[in-house]
Order: structure tokens, then C-alpha cells, then sequence
């Protein structure tokens, strides 16, 4: 099985990045990738709880790619603690459960997969 | 020919009005390399510390903004034949965006 590490890097709604970033991630899971996602910089805040889009807004609401993740069997997340850290969120307070990595080991950690796609 | 063990970084934005390159840098281990491209270019006409040994700017890029002249020494132009070899030499390519 290929295994496939997604970083995201963008904010939910300000541009469609993240949300299509997460239907990479559960696209790429149906075909039988093993997924694993890293968020850093402003895609920390797609993690965020109580997230609250108005009925007809041009954007989609993130909470139901980032609630399907579990369902695809992706329940490798990840999320940089540089990131958070200068954001002031505290890891405990995120929407889905996430490993904290350091950005030194960032390189390292990409190199132990078959792909990897920044967005 | 390199041991495909490292990561290509492509950064596509200025350093002025995007954390793209702050966070290439963050995360760029030491045999990495990166390449300045599009907007990214202007991050070739300041000094800085690398953490890469390899830093190479698209020369059409940069040619296009006029800033060819104050370019920094130690970064390299490439043309997209070298950045096809460099694609092809790195274990992954991560675009910053």
C-alpha cells in the first residue's frame, strides 16, 4: 500500500485550498492510499471547534471532509507545532485529535512516505 | 545522480507579502534544495542563511521582473530543462503556494 502525506497549509474559508486539499486526502483514501495529513501555518485553523458557516454561503462547510476522515480510515493527523504554538491554540482544544510534530523534523518525517502533496 | 532521499521545495510566492518562504525554510532540511520560481524570485535579491546547500532561481522568471541585476551570488539560474532534472533527482517535489 502506497502511503501518501498531505500538508495543508491554507486557512478553511478564505480560499478553496483547504477544502480541496481534504478531498484529495479522502479521494486519494478510496482508491486504497494509506493517508496521512500534516497541517501547518493557517491550515491549523481548520482544526478549529465550532466552526459556523451561514446557510447558502458560497464556501463549504469543512466539518463534514474533516468528519469523514476517520471513515476513510485516516486517522493519521498531524499538526505543526511552530504553527500552533504562534497562533496561541493549544492542542487539546482542536475539532479532530492531532500529533504534534516539530517543523526540524519535518524533513525527515517526509521522507518516509511514497508521496507527498503540499497545498 | 543523488540517493533520492531529499525534497525539492518550489517556492512560487514573494517573501514580502507571503509566510510561504519562512515556512519552506522551517521545515528544509539540510539536503534539500530549493528553487525560486514565479513571484518566488524576489527572495534571490536578499542575503540570507540558507539551510540547503542548493538554491537555484528560474532565470525566466527573474528576467521577466527585471531584477536579473541584483540577484544575490550564491543562487544559481536554471532553465526549465535543469528544472526537470532536478524534479526527476528529488525524491519529492513540495510546492509553496
Amino acid at each position: 500500500m502506497k502511503t501518501f502525506l498531505l500538508i495543508s497549509r491554507h486557512s478553511p474559508y478564505g480560499s478553496s485550498y483547504a477544502g480541496e486539499a481534504l478531498d484529495i486526502a479522502l479521494s486519494a483514501a478510496a482508491f486504497d492510499i494509506q493517508v496521512s495529513v500534516l497541517f501547518m501555518d493557517d491550515g491549523v485553523y481548520q482544526l478549529t471547534r465550532d466552526q459556523q458557516v451561514a446557510p447558502g454561503a458560497a464556501i463549504k462547510h469543512l466539518a463534514a471532509p474533516l468528519g469523514a476522515l476517520p471513515l476513510y480510515d485516516i486517522q493519521d493527523l498531524w499538526v505543526e507545532r511552530e504553527s500552533l504554538d504562534c497562533r496561541q491554540i493549544r492542542a487539546e482544544t482542536l475539532a479532530q485529535p492531532a500529533k504534534l510534530i516539530a517543523s526540524a523534523k519535518i524533513a525527515d518525517f517526509t521522507n518516509r512516505f511514497d508521496r507527498v502533496l503540499t497545498i | 545522480m543523488t540517493t533520492q532521499k531529499s525534497t525539492l521545495h518550489l517556492l512560487q510566492k514573494s517573501p514580502f507579502n507571503s509566510d510561504a518562504l519562512a515556512s519552506c525554510l522551517r521545515v528544509c532540511g539540510p539536503d534539500d534544495a530549493i528553487v525560486l520560481m514565479q513571484d518566488g524570485v524576489y527572495a534571490a535579491t536578499q542575503h540570507r542563511d540558507w539551510p540547503c546547500q542548493k538554491v537555484v532561481v528560474m532565470s525566466e522568471d527573474l528576467a521577466e521582473r527585471g531584477i536579473a541585476d541584483s540577484m544575490q551570488p550564491e543562487i544559481t539560474r536554471i532553465d526549465y530543462t535543469e528544472l526537470v532534472a532536478l524534479c526527476s533527482e528529488h525524491r519529492h517535489s513540495q510546492s509553496w503556494f
